[in-house]
């Protein structure tokens, strides 16, 4: 005891620690207890009702379900089309980089709800996409691209590119090539020398994306509600739903903590995978 | 390690290299380089950094495609044939080993895209590495063997498949000195034990008269000289090889004919050779004697036929020899290495001395 | 397939990605120029009437003075608490770091509908509803990863030992902050503030749910207009938002260029 425990607590934490205590506070009060607040409006009383309510009406599995398609959907396209895209930045000259990482960073800054408005106009019926399609000959009547599953996909497509070539990019850019060379030296054609040597060290690059695209189109709200229709709604347009128009707060606060569950799940995946990846990794570096 | 016996090259010309030219717009990364390769005979391409051995290598492997001349190898044009139907091996500068694949999976990849059964490509593989002393690592990854180890799987890769050529790019440049010498040693024996015919690059010339049958000096894009290491050594065409191979006193003076013989002379300095042993100096050129160091020696003081007189500029000791740096008269500085230390002893910088050398350790090259 | 085939195939789809990428991007610009009342790409004509027609109208010029005016606060608040939490993070070494981090930075994973029904519900019940302070204090919570993402980075640069060096020359810890630390951090931080201006520029989801028609914002009277009904004005408004991101964009790489 004596002199030691005479020391005043506080003053054994580090003096830069006092400068958390206002972010904590504002991210407490303003972020924490809003999600607190959604779990405890989700259960009245204690009663899991609006839970019973959710997994037993086919409702509202349809749109959990739908969900969860429009998303493996939209992540499988857009992991498709950026990784061509990030092999192209990774083994290119400067300009062409500076060219395809401004094709890039423009939609990234320019708001997702303009991105939608004009989407609308090239997908509604006399718009470019379907004047192209006619103009070649491939459609005589216009296609219905708006308020359909399908437009909502390219819309999504659109707002996840970005967030799936920067993952990919940092881990194909950090690929030898020489490796490619060796490969065909060896005998192997292109594609073998692809799918043996090349893919197999993507995979991280390709977990990343895969899994932040995912994650981002569950919750998906301005895309779908501008670009869908009510028929194939997406869960975060049922939660606004029931918050605004139905009045049903603890509905749409239990289809919040759904929402956040299946997120953190996902993430929680990507972790795990991350975690097999740097043990491979560890394996083939100890020194044996 | 124990001496493998060599097999002598056969007379089968395995690669023929036919005025390989390289431009990169204006640049002539190549020019005109002709040159052969008989089967099982191991070349080295040597030569400054942007001399065009790489370049050459590259060329041969098929990742350059040139601007014109013919690459043959067994007598097949090789114009427009992929890297990968070329049967080439090939062993990389940092190795370009597979970090995801283990070390028997790396010396299998060859054998595997040529189709052979599981079993078959495991026993060849092993097989492989047993002759590179790594049987027992076969199953470790890349990043967990030491530099020297990743070579041999490297060497063990290229050559598992019993390419008709292997290439070497830089093979000791991601080394340390000390393994250097000793996998120039190893690397020789292993090649030679499975009679690989092998075109290797480097801008070392011990490494390259250690290692090689003939050797191809490299200048600014084009052919300087080939030749084996004794020939070079011996018989330099010109002031770059004989800087380039080994330590070269380069005088310039006066050719005359003298009945049967051909002076060249300079201030102080006399050098006399039969005329028929001289090559033809082209009219025009600045003709030049190469003398090595360790071929000159202290003679009798007078100025007799190869001999030059000279002060001594600096001496260094050094065990069983010294080193000496010897002024002319004109200011060149000549440098010998000789064995006279008791004489040398007794001379302080700043003396004057005569120094000799026998008339067949005379080199005449267009200067 | 031939190597020269594959290379034409390959850079086909890169180019047409890029396209992808730009084109419904850009093409709000041209049509914001549009003479016809109905939105439509090629545009037709040439006219700045709505340019026009949107700087006058009453109702956008509300909705600028508040989205200025809301991004500056965040920017400003978010900036304080974003910087003050960096530091802390990046000077010492404690229990708990990783957890404290994960939560700064979870605002920016969570999905942002789950974010706004939330704070909506407690906000009525606080009275923040509809009110600037409590648009500030929602943007404010999505903006500070931004901040402290962009300052740890930059405090990731400067040498530990200078600002130890301050120290030892006599200098208090606000002196060094002020004369040392704050100097070399200076381009984190203010792309850190781009950042959180922007975030808030252009929420849209967390202020449908917060605002009134006293407090909304420019997102919020394009989503609205956008559900109704489509017209170049709207295209307008996108333009100038096209323009102003783009100099903010400049403006935060230029700091980020001049350390």
């Amino acid at each position: 005891m004596g002199n030691r425990s005479a020391r005043p607590l506080l003053s054994r934490v580090p003096a830069a620690l006092w400068l958390l205590i206002p972010v904590l506070l504002f991210v407490a009060v303003f972020f924490l207890y809003p999600l607190l607040r959604l779990l405890m409006v989700s259960v009245p009383g204690g009663s899991f009702q609006f839970y019973e309510q959710i997994l037993t009406s086919p409702v509202f599995l349809r749109v959990i379900g739908e969900t969860f398609q429009t998303s493996l959907v939209v992540m499988l396209v857009t992991v498709l089309i950026a990784f061509p895209y990030a092999y192209a930045m990774a083994n290119c000259s400067r300009t062409t980089l500076l060219l395809l990482t401004i094709a890039l960073l423009i939609p990234f800054w320019v708001s997702l709800l303009l991105r939608s408005f004009s989407w609308i106009v090239l997908l509604q019926n006399s718009g470019l996409v379907n004047d192209m399609l006619r103009g070649l000959g491939l459609i005589d009547r216009p296609l219905r691209l708006i308020r359909t599953p399908l437009g909502v996909a390219i819309g999504m497509v659109h707002v996840l590119l970005p967030y799936a070539v920067l993952p990919l990019y940092t881990i194909l850019k950090k690929i030898d090539m020489r490796l490619m060379e060796a490969s065909s030296i060896c005998g192997a054609s292109w594609f073998h020398g692809f799918r043996r040597v090349y893919l197999p060290m993507t995979l991280p690059g390709i977990a990343a994306a895969a899994i932040l695209t995912f994650t981002l189109s569950l919750g998906f709200y301005i895309t779908p509600a501008l670009l869908g229709s009510p028929r194939d709604m997406m869960i975060a347009q049922m939660i606004a739903g029931q918050i605004q128009e139905q009045l049903n707060f603890g509905l749409g606060a239990a289809l919040a903590v759904v929402l956040i569950a299946l997120t953190a799940t996902a993430f929680g995946l990507f972790g795990l995978l991350q975690m097999v990846f740097a043990r491979r990794q560890a394996k083939r570096e100890q020194t044996a | 390690m124990r001496a493998t016996p060599s097999p002598a090259p056969s007379d089968t010309i395995a690669l023929q290299l036919d005025q390989i030219s390289k431009h990169y717009g204006e640049v002539r990364a190549l020019d005109d380089i002709s040159f052969e390769l008989r089967r099982g005979e191991f070349l080295t391409m040597l030569g400054p950094s942007g001399s065009g051995k790489t370049t050459s290598l590259r060329v041969i492997a098929g990742f350059v495609e040139p601007t014109s001349g013919r690459l043959t190898i067994d007598g097949r044009d090789m114009t427009g044939v992929a890297p990968q139907k070329r049967n080439i091996g090939m062993m990389f500068q940092d190795y370009a080993l597979f970090p995801h694949m283990s070390v028997v999976e790396n010396v299998a990849y060859p054998l595997e895209v040529r189709g052979l059964s599981r079993a078959d490509r495991r026993k060849r593989a092993m097989e492989m590495l047993e002759i590179v002393g790594l049987a027992h690592c076969a199953t470790r990854y890349p990043k967990q063997m030491s530099g020297g180890q990743q070579q041999r799987v490297a060497l063990a890769r290229a050559l598992v498949f019993r390419p008709d050529i292997v290439l070497l790019d830089e093979p000791m440049a991601a080394l340390d000195k000390k393994l250097r010498s000793q996998m120039q040693i190893e690397i020789m024996h292993i090649t030679r034990q499975v009679g690989a015919t092998v075109v290797s690059v480097t801008h070392d010339q011990e490494e390259a008269l250690v290692m090689s049958d003939r050797i191809a000096i490299f200048k600014d894009g084009r052919l300087a000289q080939i030749g084996t290491p004794q020939d070079l050594y011996r018989q330099p065409n010109s002031a770059f090889v004989a800087d380039f191979i080994g330590e070269a006193n380069l005088l310039r003076g006066q050719l005359r004919q003298d009945g049967a013989d051909l002076v060249l002379e300079g201030p102080g300095w006399q050098a006399r050779l039969p005329a028929a042993s001289a090559p033809a100096i082209p009219a025009g050129a600045a003709p030049c004697l190469v003398l090595r160091p360790e071929r000159i020696g202290l003679a009798e003081a007078g100025s007799g036929p190869n001999t030059a007189q000279g002060v001594i500029e600096e001496k260094i000791y050094l065990g069983v020899e010294y080193r000496l740096l010897v002024r002319l008269p004109d200011g060149v500085v000549v440098q010998l290495r000789s064995r006279d230390v008791a004489r040398l002893a007794d001379l302080p910088v700043g003396s004057p001395i005569t120094l000799g050398w026998a008339p067949e350790d005379i080199v005449l090259i267009p200067g | 397939m031939t190597t020269a085939l594959r290379r034409i195939l390959f850079w086909g789809f890169v180019t047409l990605t890029a396209l992808f990428l730009l084109v419904p991007t850009l093409i709000i610009v041209p049509m914001s120029f549009s003479t016809t009342p109905q939105l439509e790409f090629p545009p037709v004509g040439f006219t700045l009437d709505w340019y026009g027609k949107v700087l006058t109208d009453t109702a956008w010029l509300a909705a600028l003075k508040n989205s200025l005016l809301i991004g500056s606060a965040t920017a400003i608040l978010a900036t304080t608490l974003g910087t003050a939490a960096a530091l802390a993070l990046s000077a010492a070494e404690f229990r708990g770091k990783g957890v404290i981090l994960a939560l700064l930075l979870a605002p920016m994973v969570t999905p942002v509908i789950v974010l706004g029904v939330g704070i909506y519900m407690v906000f009525a019940r606080w009275g923040l509803s509809g009110t600037l302070p409590g648009m500030v204090a929602a943007h404010t919570v999505l903006a500070i990863p931004f901040v402290v993402v962009s300052v740890m980075a930059s405090l990731k640069m400067v040498n530990a030992n200078l600002a130890m060096a301050s120290a030892g020359l006599g200098a208090g810890r606000w002196f060094t902050f002020r004369r040392v630390t704050l100097p070399l951090i200076l381009p984190g931080v203010t792309s850190g503030a781009v950042f959180a201006f922007i975030t808030s520029w252009d929420e849209v989801v967390v202020a449908i749910f917060v605002a009134n028609t006293e407090t909304r914002t420019v997102p919020i009277m394009i989503w609205n207009q956008v559900r109704t009904n489509l017209d170049p004005a709207t295209a307008a408004v996108g333009a100038l938002l096209i323009v102003l991101s783009a100099i903010g964009v400049m403006l935060s790489y230029k700091f980020k260029e001049t350390r």
